[in-house]
Parts: structure tokens; C-alpha cells; sequence
């Protein structure tokens, strides 16, 4: 009697198949590198599923990483100048549609940088000209100060740990944190959470609908601090030497003030709260408004 | 003009109004020109002035309606208009049972997936509403309606996982916008309140135009 000896590897591929575990892929790499301007606008989009994007001192884009071996990467430079190329677009295409590949793209310091993707990470360091990032799922994190950035996202966590002159973050559900100051800001998410932990800021704007605020950054002076939300508790943590001008109401909800004696006073028709005073004379312009939220001025 | 120097409301609202003039009118022209927000706000805030202008101030129902109600009204025996509130919280008992029945019985007999969808806050018509607050509906009642019937065009090429993330959202907000008229109607004058309906409405406009622009499935 014969005994059928089957390979191990077709033993192990049949109950890769019947547990549904995935096998990795067949990948292929990618390295393109070109000249290109100190100040290239560099656009990349489609199904990636990671993407580094660093910032280095050299005018040359470089884009390395790995894709599926059936995905479609493709696009190019612009028409050089005798200074470089003034622009890339790329492309990556997978024969799923689902977000695959990893890569990493190496654009000089003051470029401008514009990703999209469907779900993805994105990480970027080390970026001083602009960048406009846009995804559904997954997670945004951005280090460095970029002189522009718009990171806009659904349910993907937006991270940034810097100081862009003029930034906005937007999300539908995911979570936000701006960790670092700017001369123009805007925050905004519809469910997610806003986390200021630090920075100064010239003008601000936090808006959410149901997310909580939490603010614990600066006012210059001279600057404004507006949070709006319908239902998102707001928590402002100010240093108790701030000189603003504050101006603060909730329709139904709560204030309590940590930060001076004043006390809120019931709002309109006995509904709610709100509280108007001058701190350390004055001079920043800090505007609160909330339907129904709790708000809290606590000083730290 | 960098994009550090974007028009701020008052100054918009100033060169819609002729208000601005000399340097001032033609640096903001300039900008405009070349600043697609801007524009866009521009856009937006002309649309709000023109429907806030076209408004009436009271709206007469047509007399075919009214000649439709009167004739009914009389036929009605006052007793009939309305049912008893024992009746209604009966009515309302054997809802609740039957439905918590149906959903016990299918429960059992297999794993559901339910689409959750926010019930709405009681809406308030927008005749309840004072004038300011009806500017407010009516500006981006627009915007909505053309976003809407964009992404409504655009759903197919969507991830329908994407598409429930983004009605999830609306949903939220339109909970927000319903609490915000509802509160209005009992307090016409609270300019919170109509701050707070305006931030709602952007948040919608904004919303729906980023799911316009979202990356189709390939």
C-alpha cells in the first residue's frame, strides 16, 4: 500500500484558504527619482496604504516603497526648467480597490505636497512649504511646520506635533490633536474629539457638533480663541496671567469658572449660562458659544 | 495676497454691501480673483442675501388650501378631531410590544445587522420660525440640495461603508440643526441660537461637499 505524501507548503496553503487567512500578496518595487524645484508641487493619490512623506534638503523627489504586483502606479514630472521640474503627479491603482502598498516620498523642505488616499496612514516630518492630506479611514500624522496644512479626513485620527502658520484640520468622526500653535487655525469635526495640549495661537477656531474641546493652549495678544459646538462639552485650560476678553454662553448647559471669582449668570429666560469679564486687562479675544454643552475655564 | 490673508467676514460683508472703497475694494477684488475660498465665501454670502431678500415676510397659504380646510373643518365632529390621550398611549403600549416582539423573534433565529439611523428630532416648520433663523434655512437650503443631489449622483462609485460613515454624520448634524430650529421657535430672539443653527448648517455644506470630493472606489 502506497501512503501519498503531500507537501507541507500545499497542506498549509489549503488551510490558509479554508481559515480565511490572508497570504501576502506578490510585491513589487518602486523607485523613481528625479530633479526637481526647491519649492515643487508634488501630487499623489489613490489606494496606497501607507505613505511616508519626508521632508530632506535636496532638490530631488524620491518615491520608494512596494505595491501589489498587479497594482497600476503611474503618472510623472512636469516639463523640466534648467532648475528642475516644478511638479509630479502620481497615481496608484490596485486591482481591488483596496488601499495597498507602502511608500515613501522624499520632497525638498518647502515643497508642496498634496496626498489622497481612501483609507491610509500618513506620516510626514520635516515639511516647511504646504501639504493638503485627505483620507477616509486611518490615521494622519504630521511633525515639522509647514507653512500651510489642510488635513481632512472622516473617521481617520489627525495628529500634528508642530507649528503651521496657517492650518486646518477637519474630520467628520475622527479624533484631533494639535499639539503646537499657529498664526491662523481652524479645527473642526463633526463627532471626534479636539485636544489643544499646547501652543500659542494669534487666531483660532474650534467648531464641533457633538465632540468634546478640550483647549489648553495660548491666546496671543491681540488674538481670538472662538470654540463653538451644539452639544460638545468645552474644557478651556488657560494660565491664570492670561489678558483676554471673554465672552462666553450656553444655551442649556452649564459654565464653571476656575479661572476668576465670576460667577455665570443664568442666561436668557433662566435657560443656561453665560459669563462676560476682563482678565489681566484685556486683550485677546476669547468667544465661547455652545447649545447644550458643559463649558469649564479652568486655569492651569 | 497670500492665503494668510484671507477676507474675513465683516470685510466680505462690507464688499458685497459697496461699503469698501479706493485700495480696499480693488485689494479685496485682487484677491478674489485668484482665491478660490474667498470666491466661494463670496458666492455663498451673495446667495444668502439674495434668498434672505426674496423671503416674504409672511407666507399666505394658496386659497385653493384654505377653501379645501374650511370645507373640512365642519364636517369634523369636535369629539373625533383627536383621539383620547388613553387611546394614544395604548395604541402606544401595543407598538412598542409588537415591535420588541418582532425584533425578540428575529433576533432568535439569526444574527441581525441593523443600519442605525438617528431618529430626528421633532422638526419645527419653518413658519414657527423667526425671520433671521428662515435667512439662515433658506441660504443654504441651496447648497444643501445641490450637494445632496452631487452625492446622491456620485453613491454608486462610492464604498458603501464610506457613504454609511458619512450619513452616520449627517445624521448628527441634522439631530444638531432640528434642536437648534426647535429651540428658536420658543426663543425667537437668542442670536446664540442662531449662531449656533448657522455653525450646524456649515458643518452640513461642509460635510457633503467633503463627500463629494471623496476618491471613487477603482
Amino acid at each position: 500500500m502506497t501512503t501519498l505524501e503531500i507537501p507541507r507548503a500545499v497542506i498549509w496553503s489549503a488551510l490558509a484558504a479554508v481559515l480565511g487567512v490572508p497570504t501576502l500578496a506578490a510585491q513589487r518595487s518602486v523607485d523613481i527619482r528625479r530633479a526637481v524645484t526647491p519649492t515643487a508641487s508634488v501630487r499623489i493619490t489613490g489606494a496606497f496604504a501607507e505613505l511616508r512623506i519626508r521632508g530632506w534638503t535636496k532638490d530631488s523627489v524620491v518615491i520608494t516603497g512596494s505595491i501589489p504586483v498587479d497594482a497600476r502606479f503611474g503618472g510623472g514630472f512636469m516639463s523640466p526648467t534648467a532648475a528642475g521640474s516644478p511638479g509630479a503627479k502620481f497615481y496608484l491603482e490596485t486591482s481591488s480597490g483596496i488601499p495597498a502598498g507602502k511608500l515613501e516620498l522624499r520632497v525638498p523642505v518647502s515643497a508642496r505636497v498634496w496626498a489622497k488616499s481612501g483609507s491610509a496612514t500618513i506620516d510626514v516630518e520635516g515639511v516647511t512649504g504646504g501639504l493638503d492630506l485627505n483620507i477616509i479611514g486611518g490615521s494622519v500624522h504630521v511633525a515639522g511646520n509647514p507653512h500651510e496644512l489642510t488635513v481632512e479626513s472622516m473617521d481617520g485620527a489627525v495628529s500634528v506635533d508642530g507649528s503651521p502658520s496657517w492650518v486646518r484640520l477637519k474630520t467628520a468622526t475622527g479624533d484631533i490633536v494639535f499639539n503646537g500653535g499657529s498664526e491662523d487655525a481652524g479645527l473642526t469635526t463633526v463627532s471626534g474629539t479636539i485636544r489643544v495640549p499646547a501652543g500659542r495661537f494669534d487666531r483660532a477656531r474650534i467648531q464641533s457638533v457633538t465632540g468634546a474641546v478640550d483647549f489648553g493652549g495660548d491666546v496671543a495678544r491681540g488674538g481670538s480663541l472662538d470654540v463653538d459646538t451644539h452639544g460638545g462639552a468645552i474644557d478651556l485650560r488657560l494660565p491664570r496671567t492670561i489678558a483676554a476678553d471673554f465672552d462666553i454662553a450656553t444655551v442649556a448647559g452649564t459654565i464653571e469658572n476656575a479661572l476668576t471669582k465670576r460667577a455665570a449668570l443664568p442666561g436668557r429666560e433662566g435657560r443656561g449660562q453665560e459669563i462676560g469679564f476682563t482678565a489681566g486687562g484685556g486683550g485677546a479675544r476669547i468667544y465661547v458659544r455652545s447649545f447644550k454643552a458643559n463649558i469649564r475655564l479652568l486655569a492651569r | 495676497m497670500t492665503r494668510n490673508e484671507h477676507i474675513d467676514l465683516e470685510r466680505l460683508s462690507d464688499f458685497v454691501d459697496d461699503r469698501l472703497l479706493g485700495d480696499d475694494r480693488d485689494a479685496v477684488q485682487d484677491h478674489l480673483a485668484s482665491c478660490l475660498s474667498c470666491a466661494s465665501h463670496l458666492a455663498r454670502l451673495q446667495s444668502l442675501l439674495e434668498a434672505a431678500h426674496a423671503l416674504p415676510d409672511e407666507i399666505e397659504p394658496p386659497p385653493a388650501v384654505w377653501a379645501d380646510v374650511r370645507e373640512r373643518l365642519p364636517r369634523r365632529a369636535p369629539s373625533r378631531q383627536f383621539p383620547q390621550r388613553w387611546l394614544l398611549a395604548a395604541a402606544a403600549v401595543v407598538l412598542v410590544v409588537l415591535s420588541s416582539t418582532v425584533t425578540a423573534l428575529l433576533v432568535r433565529r439569526q444574527p441581525v445587522i441593523v443600519a442605525t439611523k438617528v431618529a430626528p428630532a421633532v422638526t419645527v416648520a419653518s413658519m414657527q420660525l423667526p425671520p433671521p433663523a428662515r435667512s439662515i434655512d433658506a441660504g443654504y437650503a441651496v447648497a444643501i440640495r445641490q450637494l445632496d443631489e452631487a452625492l446622491a449622483q456620485r453613491r454608486a462609485e462610492l464604498d458603501p461603508a464610506t457613504i454609511a460613515k458619512v450619513e452616520a454624520s449627517l445624521n448628527v448634524i441634522d439631530v444638531a440643526i432640528a434642536e437648534a430650529r426647535r429651540a428658536l421657535a420658543d426663543d425667537p430672539a437668542n442670536r446664540t441660537l442662531l449662531d449656533i443653527l448657522a455653525a450646524n448648517y456649515e458643518h452640513k455644506v461642509e460635510l457633503l461637499r467633503r463627500a463629494n470630493e471623496l476618491l471613487p472606489r477603482t
